[in-house]
């Protein structure tokens, strides 16, 4: 019975080395090799919708120009 | 699909930096990095002129070129960005970049090399978007809300416009029609006006 305890943390340690991530990039010369990246529209805010997205970017875009802004051509 | 760009109108910049107190600030970028910065040529001289500049996201970047380890990519928008789990500090960016983009934090005593930081197009990174890894790591993804980088929407004379490159020309090129160009926007007669009526001959 009082062995129980040592084997199950031998058990563990050993167990442990399995759990270890690989560390090594696999490596393609020339070709981006990171984490691949989540679209803006993607998030919580556009759910997907890209053209909204593109919208919304537009918009702002063109709100840049002031003088759209003070001559009232648009938004 | 919108090309992202950064343009900075010479003849607007007054030179106040509030675009990279922004900049640092929206992205609590770490002491001794500076995403972007204000560059004067002439200082001091008549007709001086400043430019905002940062990562101007190439179209060619050459830091995706040189980099030994491939860590940077290109989102669909044009935005260059990197991945700082892969990026090893050579500098090897820096030395590519013709902007001076590419940053290292001085976090050691003898300024040790540390990931790359550069300006995001607050665009974040690789992690999900608004998750505490990409701002702790890139900063604050104001694409992702929909807004554009705040160095450029909070810039007080517009001098600094970013977004898509296409809808920027437009802009810029509406402006140099209504002001002119050159010597024409700049001197007495732009700052004070034009006398109205030519001043009088001394009566000999």
């Amino acid at each position: 019975m009082r062995l129980w305890p040592a084997v199950l943390l031998g058990a563990a340690l050993a167990l442990a080395g399995c759990g270890e991530k690989s560390q090594q990039v696999s490596y393609s010369k020339g070709r981006y090799a990171g984490k691949p990246d989540t679209p803006a529209w993607t998030g919580d805010d556009f759910k997907n919708g890209r053209a909204d997205w593109e919208r919304a970017i537009k918009a702002r875009n063109l709100r840049q120009n002031e003088y759209e802004r003070t001559s009232g051509r648009g938004g | 699909m919108a090309r992202m760009k950064f343009i900075c109108d010479a003849e607007r910049c007054i030179e106040c930096n509030a675009c990279v107190t922004a900049c640092k600030n929206e992205h609590e970028v770490p002491w001794g990095v500076n995403r972007r910065r204000v560059v004067t040529v002439n200082d001091g001289l008549p007709g001086e002129k400043s430019m905002s500049v940062a990562c101007m996201h190439c179209s060619d970047a050459p830091c995706m070129a040189v980099c030994p380890v491939d860590c940077f990519y290109k989102t669909e928008d044009g935005v260059v960005l990197h991945d700082k789990d892969l990026c090893i500090g050579c500098g090897y960016c820096f030395y590519a970049c013709p902007f001076g983009a590419p940053q290292f934090p001085q976090t050691g005593a003898f300024g040790m090399r540390g990931k790359m930081d550069k300006c995001t197009f607050c665009a974040g990174g690789p992690e999900g978007n608004h998750s505490e890894a990409e701002f702790e790591k890139y900063g604050r993804n104001r694409l992702a809300e929909g807004k554009l980088p705040l160095c450029a929407e909070m810039c007080s004379t517009k001098a600094l416009l970013g977004g898509d490159g296409d809808v920027l020309a437009d802009i810029l090129r509406e402006r140099v029609v209504v002001r002119g160009k050159g010597a024409e926007v700049w001197g007495w007669g732009t700052a004070y006006g034009k006398p109205e009526k030519k001043a009088e001959e001394p009566k000999s």
